[in-house]
């Protein structure tokens, strides 16, 4: 069993493996958790916006600025989405427009 | 047709067939909570996912032409044979890896078990270089880094981010109208689904390719240089994108079953979230260093989505299961394409590989024919959870037993 260690080419960067996960932790907090409660925020004040009978039997009247409030959430969704799909793609879209998508990223 | 042509034929078959499994081993990653909560029906779900899947195959053109590097020491960095290995070699490794990979994906499969296709085919290819090259011929280092520690993380990762999603999102929407409520989130659901399966055609589709390119440089008929000069062949390309997309299609009903009824009882809540967490991790983690099987994360995912939710329980037991298949991933598929090595090897030339293409064959109509008397498929995948044997099969379609 010796050979394994002797043979093993360089180390394993345990700091580098520690800091990717954790910068994947935090991306994903931030996309993988934020974006859903931002729907669920977004969809609760299209609810509310809406008016009618609500949930408790109470009518309410419709509220414009609760509707605004829902699509400028579902906006931020679709921006996040669409940001998030031009990342997997910027080589791609580079290799075949020439266009650097996120110019700081390399 | 020479001998070694007719062996890089069945290289390249054998690499769209894994291809395939991958394919219909990971529907239920994307779908499987979609198809339980009933936002998608099933037939519906998965033709969605296999377009995606084939859509997101085109997506990236960052080239996996250097896929054996973390396990194995058989690629120089720019993807061409190390010095001292012949063509011939490389090809049996590759070949015997991807056997291993495909009979394990079929057998856990079987079992309705979601384990990685991605650790099936490492822990072939692992298999078959071991017995080609000993030890010196495995990559140990990266095998730790850049395939256990990332798979012990990972179903903890999406598990805290989706368990997290999941309480929020049932306490912000709490006093939503239930209809309202209940018709938003499947909404949502679709939308996280078809994300996760578009990442799932871009990320793993990358991989067969990287293996029939690597089978091309072996043989002798594509140089490292050109791949990374001007890609991968479109032929390439097109099969591997269209072999994933035929799996994704075909819709494995026994993991999709186990992932969206055996694990958690799921609401579109929190089918939302979960997605949602593997959606974002899997696009993202591969930019931040540390490249996630979507399996693991999926299921991780899911199980949060669970603990997440207040009241709800999760099955532990079923979950156990599960691990127990990711641990035995590596090893299982790595004895297997040590063995398919080892008899390619014995035997020799075009009659080995041909053996072994053979045992392939018949393992596999083997578990197809197996799979086919206790038949899981759209019409039952949603059936009521068998508390008792935790069965993928419902208890409803298990064949009477003769009288």
């Amino acid at each position: 069993m010796k050979s394994l260690v002797v043979k093993s080419a360089g180390s394993i960067d345990w700091p580098g493996i520690g800091q990717s996960a954790i910068k994947v932790l935090l991306v994903g907090l931030v996309f993988g958790a934020g974006l859903p409660a931002l729907y669920a925020v977004g969809l609760r004040l299209w609810d509310a916006g809406t008016g009618g009978v609500a949930k408790d039997g109470t009518v309410t009247k419709a509220n414009p600025l609760a509707l605004a409030g829902a699509a400028l959430a579902f906006v931020l969704i679709v921006a996040a989405v669409v940001c998030g799909l031009l990342l997997v793609m910027k080589k791609t879209i580079a290799h075949y427009t020439g266009w650097t998508v996120f110019p700081g990223l390399g | 047709m020479s001998a070694d042509l007719v062996i890089l034929t069945l290289v390249v078959i054998t690499a769209l067939g894994f291809d395939f499994t991958n394919g219909f081993h990971d529907t239920g990653n994307a779908m499987a909570t979609s198809i339980a909560t009933g936002a998608l029906k099933p037939k519906v779900a998965v033709l969605v996912s296999a377009i995606l899947n084939l859509v997101g195959a085109f997506l990236s053109v960052e080239v996996a032409a250097t896929i054996t590097k973390d396990v194995l020491k058989i690629q120089s960095a720019t993807g061409a044979l190390t010095a001292g290995l012949t063509g011939a070699d490389a090809m049996t490794i590759i070949f015997a890896g991807l056997i291993g990979g495909i009979l394990w994906n079929l057998f856990t499969w079987l079992l309705g078990l979601p384990s990685s296709s991605s650790h099936a085919l490492f822990g072939g290819l692992i298999g078959a270089g071991l017995a080609a090259l000993g030890t010196g011929g495995v990559n140990w280092n990266g095998i730790v880094g850049k395939v256990l520690v990332p798979a012990v993380l990972s179903p903890f990762i999406a598990g805290l981010i989706a368990a997290i999603g999941t309480f929020v999102v049932y306490a912000v929407s709490k006093r939503v109208r239930p209809r309202r409520r209940e018709q938003g989130f499947r909404w949502g659901q679709v939308g996280t689904a078809s994300l996760v399966s578009l990442a799932h055609g871009t990320g793993d589709a990358q991989k067969t390719m990287g293996v029939i390119a690597l089978a091309l440089i072996a043989h002798g008929s594509l140089t490292a240089d050109s791949v990374k000069n001007d890609g991968l062949p479109v032929w390439i390309i097109l099969t591997c994108a269209l072999a994933i997309a035929l799996g994704t299609y075909l819709g494995g009903w026994r993991i999709i079953r186990t992932l969206g009824k055996g694990l958690v009882e799921i609401e579109s809540p929190q089918g939302m979230a979960a997605e949602a967490s593997s959606a974002a991790i899997i696009l993202t983690s591969s930019h931040l260093g540390m490249a996630l099987s979507t399996t693991h994360v999926a299921t991780g995912s899911i199980l949060g989505s669970g603990v997440g939710k207040p009241g709800a329980t999760v099955r532990w037991g079923v979950a156990g299961r599960m691990v127990l298949a990711w641990l035995t991933t590596l090893p299982a598929a790595g004895v297997v394409g040590a063995a398919c090595y080892a008899v390619a090897h014995l035997i020799g030339g075009l009659p080995g590989a041909l053996t072994i293409f053979a045992i392939l064959v018949a393992l596999a109509s083997w578990m197809y024919l197996r799979s086919r008397a206790q038949k899981v498929d759209h019409t039952n995948v949603n059936h009521a959870w068998d508390e008792q044997t935790h069965s993928p099969t419902p208890a409803d379609r298990v064949s009477e037993p003769v009288a």
